[in-house]
């Protein structure tokens, strides 16, 4: 690189020549010489050029690979040959933007993916309404077909039709609107219950309605010139009043003027009452039915074993022996024995009941019925009926079980006793001596000059619950009701248990059906004009009569008895309603289920 | 409302003046289906002995009426707070229609009725 100061020296000193030929040389020796078509840059080259240049990129700084991480070296036209390939080959494959569409933010994995290959497709759609297959869609077009086959149903005001040829559950809508009573033609079976033509409106349409649950009936009377002991529907030992009525487990006590035979029927202490075999007494010491602690602690020796006893005679035929009695919690039996004196065959006639079981084993063939109502307090009334053949007075026995498989002396508690004749009766406590109470008279309203129904249509329904007498030989009448030039009456006719419906106007039409006493017993007796029918628990009868029931007398009909003196029911009514029409046979069947 | 002690010496005589009073339509008196003749009032089971007969009848004024007019049974006495009053020589009459034998049960056991014939419950 050659200096410039050197033009500065020639001109301003006098050895310039010599000096001037030396410098010549030396420039001479280090000028660069010209070459045509180059000549001297115009762009200064200076120390900033210089040091750029001395940083400028070289061939070996280039990287040819892609997987480089350096930034300020560049990347290899090799490498930029490959990326262009890359592209093409994308784009090649790629999809093309369309204006509105995009990729989708939700996943298509491989769940979806299985999804897709079962998709259903239009060849697996069914076209027949005969297919049973579960998995495949129905088609549109027999959709149509049943669309229309639903049009040509008659749902118009829920009238149903044409189920009668079908096997499946049917179902019928009460009430559907408005409360509006609903039918079903045809004779629907709903589960064994024919239900073909039952209304709700004429069910609940009574000319009287009373003998129901809680309700005995506005203008029904009630006479009884003493009061009494009912049993309620929960257990409890309660007094009715004098001339009052009080609904009794099984409906509305109706009996006959019966007595306990029994003296001091709750006195056990008493010298009455033979305390065999060691047995003991400790007097209320123990809760009642009733609530009260006036219940007796039978103490018996187990050995022995040990007994009470008070002696009776008995009536020729039926006789009822029951007490009141409850386990003190370990006491497992109980027995009850009426006495070899009264029977021709000289055996003992017994029952003993198991406390743990509820069960009853019972011994004698002049036994006709036993059996217990459970009571409150984990009382039982517990009852044996037998036949007795001689009257012989002989020792009633309430003992400690022949049998108790505890062997200890264990205590039980003892309420109250009755001997009655016939069937159990209502109970009635006693003391120095035999009690009576008279039967209660049911009166219900007069009926005067009320034609009842039209063309001598009449429906009486009567449900039963326990204690109708059958084998004693005497009618027992259930209600006897005033009609012109006579009456409608519905009886048990005790010399061969049968159910009797009568309508007598001079001429007397009746029919009858068997029965089974003391067993819950259903009564429907119809009259639509021209046949008496008689549906006894299910069982029908009928007898074609003659004349039109009409009342029109001034007499009360009564309920439970035929004249207020004779013939007693012996009974507890459950039900009883009139209805000045007749009711149909499935109208009776529902009755019967819904009571 | 009265409870009667009730002696009727005859029973075939008093059946025959109620079926009179039946026939007459005497209230009380009438004849049931069986042609029997009922004299309708509450009573205790009646106690026979023989031909005589003893039982306890319950009687509202009207029925007191009817049978202070029978001829055939008698008053001896009246039931009051559950305890027996005897008219003068009542309960001769009572004693022998109710004799209460004394019976020996399979046990030997004594037994006799109560004197009581029975009660009416108030």
């Amino acid at each position: 690189m050659v200096s410039l100061d050197l033009f500065n020296g020639i001109g301003t000193h006098g050895d310039m020549r010599v000096k001037t030929n030396d410098a010549i040389n030396t420039l001479n020796a280090s000028k660069v010489d010209t070459v045509a078509g180059k000549g001297l840059s115009t762009n200064d080259y200076d120390n900033v050029a210089s040091a750029k240049v001395s940083t400028a990129l070289q061939p070996s700084d280039v990287v040819d690979a892609l997987t480089s991480t350096v930034v300020d070296k560049p990347l290899s036209a090799a490498q930029g040959k490959a990326l262009n390939d890359a592209i093409n080959t994308l784009n090649a494959s790629k999809v093309d933007t369309v204006a509105g569409k995009g990729l989708s933010t939700n996943d298509y994995d491989n769940v979806a993916s299985a999804k897709v290959s079962t998709a259903l497709q239009p060849s697996d759609v069914v076209d027949a309404l005969t297919s049973t297959v579960v998995d495949k869609p129905l088609s549109a077009a027999q959709g149509k077909a049943l669309n229309d086959a639903i049009n040509t149903l008659n749902l118009d005001h829920g009238g149903l039709i044409g189920l009668t040829d079908d096997d499946h559950a049917q179902y019928l809508l009460l009430s559907g609107r408005g409360g509006v009573a609903q039918s079903i033609t045809g004779g629907l079976s709903v589960d064994g219950l024919n239900m073909g033509s039952v209304s709700y409106e004429r069910l609940n349409n009574s000319l009287f309605s009373g003998f129901r649950s809680n309700n005995l009936g506005s203008g029904v009377i009630t006479t009884r010139s003493t009061t009494d002991t009912v049993i309620d529907r929960y257990g409890y030992v309660k007094t009715a009043a004098i001339n009052t009525a009080l609904e009794g487990s099984h409906g509305w006590p109706s009996y006959e003027a019966h007595t306990n035979k029994f003296t001091h029927s709750e006195e056990f202490t008493h010298a009455s009452w033979f305390k065999a075999l060691g047995a003991t007494i400790s007097a209320d010491t123990a809760i009642a039915p009733d609530g009260t602690i006036t219940a007796d602690s039978f103490i018996p020796v187990a050995a022995s074993p040990s007994y009470l006893s008070m002696g009776l005679l008995p009536k020729i035929g039926l006789n009822t022996f029951s007490i009141f009695v409850a386990s003190d919690g370990s006491l497992d039996e109980i027995t009850l024995l009426a006495p070899a004196a009264w029977f021709n065959s000289g055996i003992v006639q017994v029952i003993t009941y198991t406390f743990s079981t509820d069960s009853i084993i019972q011994s004698g063939a002049n036994v006709e019925i036993s059996g217990r109502e459970l009571l409150a307090n984990n009382y039982v009334r517990l009852f044996i009926t037998v036949d007795a053949e001689i009257t012989a007075a002989s020792g009633l026995q309430i003992r400690y079980a022949l049998t108790n498989a505890n062997g200890t002396t264990d205590n039980f508690k003892i309420w109250g006793a009755q001997l009655n004749d016939d069937y159990l009766k209502p109970y009635i406590p006693t003391v120095a001596a035999t009690v009576t109470v008279p039967g209660l008279t049911y009166s219900l309203p007069v009926y005067n000059n009320v034609a009842l129904g039209k063309n001598g249509e009449f429906t009486a329904l009567v449900k039963l619950s326990a204690g109708v007498d059958g084998f004693t030989g005497v009618d027992r009448y259930l209600f006897k009701l005033p009609v012109v030039n006579g009456f409608i009456m519905l009886y048990f006719l005790g010399v061969n248990n049968t159910v009797q419906f009568r309508f007598d106007a001079n001429i007397i039409t009746q029919v009858q059906i068997p029965f089974t006493p003391n067993t819950p017993l259903y009564i429907a007796a119809m009259c639509d004009g021209f046949n008496v029918k008689l549906n006894v628990n299910g069982e029908i009868a009928t007898l074609p009569v003659t004349g039109i029931p009409i009342i029109n007398t001034n007499d009360n009909v009564s309920v439970g008895n035929a004249d207020g003196v004779n013939n007693w029911l012996n009974g507890s009514i459950s039900h009883l309603e009139f209805k000045d029409f007749a009711l149909t046979d499935s109208e009776v069947e529902f009755w019967r289920n819904s009571i | 409302m009265i409870d009667l002690i009730v002696y009727m010496p005859n029973l075939i005589k008093f059946r025959k003046e109620a079926l009179n009073k039946a026939n007459e339509g005497v209230v009380g008196f009438y004849l049931d289906e069986d042609g029997q003749v009922v004299y309708a009032v509450d009573k205790l089971p009646v106690k026979y002995f023989g031909n005589k007969s003893l039982s306890i009848i319950r009687l509202n004024d009207d029925q007191l009426a009817v049978f202070d007019t029978l001829t055939t049974a008698e008053r001896i006495g009246k039931v009051v707070n559950d305890t027996y009053i005897f008219d003068v020589g009542g309960e001769l009459k009572y004693n022998s229609v109710h004799t209460r034998p004394v019976y020996t049960d399979e046990l030997g056991n004594e037994i006799q009725e109560p004197y009581y014939i029975g009660l009416f419950k108030s």
